[in-house]
């Protein structure tokens, strides 16, 4: 089976055995990681299947960013599926929260390398988490604000601005 | 980021009035923003259409009914038009005010909502009276567009005719369109509509 092929270690975790697969970031540092949190990244999840040795190369992310998107897989795959309506899923579902709210407690910088890793790997549950959290921090902010934030240029002519502003009067206040 | 990537961050934008600030920023916002292929996603991803307002039809309006209805207090909606009536009054005068065809915002500038005047209508009655706004209707809305429509009959003559006139509130533009003559008096008609696309708009017999 190729799956077996691209395993690095075995190693022994909550005293069962845990298949782990190693990925290296674009700055060569070496995570093992269990295949099940790796898992949630489709990208990783395709090079897996398609076997390989030497650990899983992913030049487009870094170390710092891999280790975040890491600890993101780790926790959500580390969640059981409880029957729905128990006690203990519900209290799974606030510490889930809890956790992810602490994980979104960073700067625009880091926040835009997450979305980029998050994209390139494919963890839909990241991505959608750390666009919202972006999201979020544009919502209360003005067109000058927003262009604070991101450093961009507004390239828009002073006549193109004037028939924008006469287009969403009311808007800009 | 890359364009895929704003896009994403931007459909979490959930208000039409982010969405617009957002879209401001710069050309390449704009762009984004501005895609058929993205309004598309807002508009399904946030349940609804993008709709800036509707209309509403009656004559005789208490204030609570000026109240947008829960369904449409979405996200996506920030108003409507109210055609002319007669407002409540609470003296025992018989000529009660007449408030002419008008916007009316589902919430105020200071609270998010869009500025009313922003939508208004005043230049279908001024300077030229293109529009009486005492006895013309609102009958239709779509794409941007209002309809408005007259159904005129002469007590000696008989002959129906229904003027209509398109307007562009916020292009502040309007085309009037031919009047439909018929020979009866009375004339039964569902009344005119709007069409997508480039289909004018018609009275079907």
């Amino acid at each position: 089976m190729a799956a077996a092929d691209s395993c690095d270690g075995i190693s022994t975790s909550g005293g069962g055995w845990e298949k782990t697969v190693t990925l290296v970031s674009s700055d060569d540092a070496r995570f093992e990681v269990r295949e099940a949190a790796a898992s949630l990244s489709q990208t990783v999840r395709r090079m897996i299947r398609a076997g390989g040795d030497g650990g899983i190369p992913l030049p487009k992310v870094d170390a710092r960013t891999l280790s975040t998107v890491l600890e993101y897989c780790n926790k959500h795959a580390a969640v059981p599926a409880p029957a729905p309506e128990s006690s203990s899923a519900e209290a799974a579902a606030v510490d889930l929260e809890w956790f992810d709210k602490e994980l979104m407690h960073v700067d625009l910088a880091t926040l835009c390398s997450l979305i980029r890793a998050a994209d390139y790997l494919e963890v839909a549950g990241l991505l959608d988490l750390t666009c919202k959290t972006v999201a979020d921090m544009i919502k209360s902010k003005t067109a000058e604000e927003i262009r604070q934030m991101f450093g961009i240029q507004n390239d828009f002519t002073p006549e193109e601005e004037e028939q924008l502003s006469r287009e969403n009067a009311g808007v800009f206040e | 980021i890359p364009d895929d990537v704003l896009e994403l961050i931007l459909l979490h934008l959930a208000s039409p009035v982010n969405l617009i600030r957002a879209a401001t920023t710069c050309k390449r916002w704009h762009g984004i923003v501005a895609g058929a292929r993205f309004l598309r996603r807002f508009g399904s991803l946030n349940g609804r259409h993008l709709v800036a307002g509707s209309y509403h039809n009656s004559r005789f309006l208490d204030s609570s009914e000026l109240e947008p209805e829960p369904e449409h207090q979405a996200p996506a909606f920030v108003g409507s038009y109210h055609n002319g009536r007669f407002l409540d009054s609470s003296e025992p005068e018989p000529e009660p005010e007449y408030a002419p065809p008008a916007f009316v915002a589902s919430s105020p500038p200071a609270a998010g909502g869009v500025d009313g005047e922003r939508f208004s209508l005043d230049f279908l009655w001024e300077p030229d009276e293109v529009v009486d706004p005492y006895f013309w209707r609102i009958k239709d809305s779509r794409g941007g567009l209002l309809l408005w429509a007259l159904e005129e009959r002469y007590d000696f003559s008989p002959t129906w005719s229904l003027h209509v006139v398109v307007c562009d509130p916020l292009a502040r533009r309007y085309r009037a369109i031919p009047p439909l003559v018929k020979p009866d008096r009375y004339h039964i008609h569902s009344g005119p509509f709007l069409l997508d696309g480039d289909v004018a708009p018609c009275s079907p017999h």
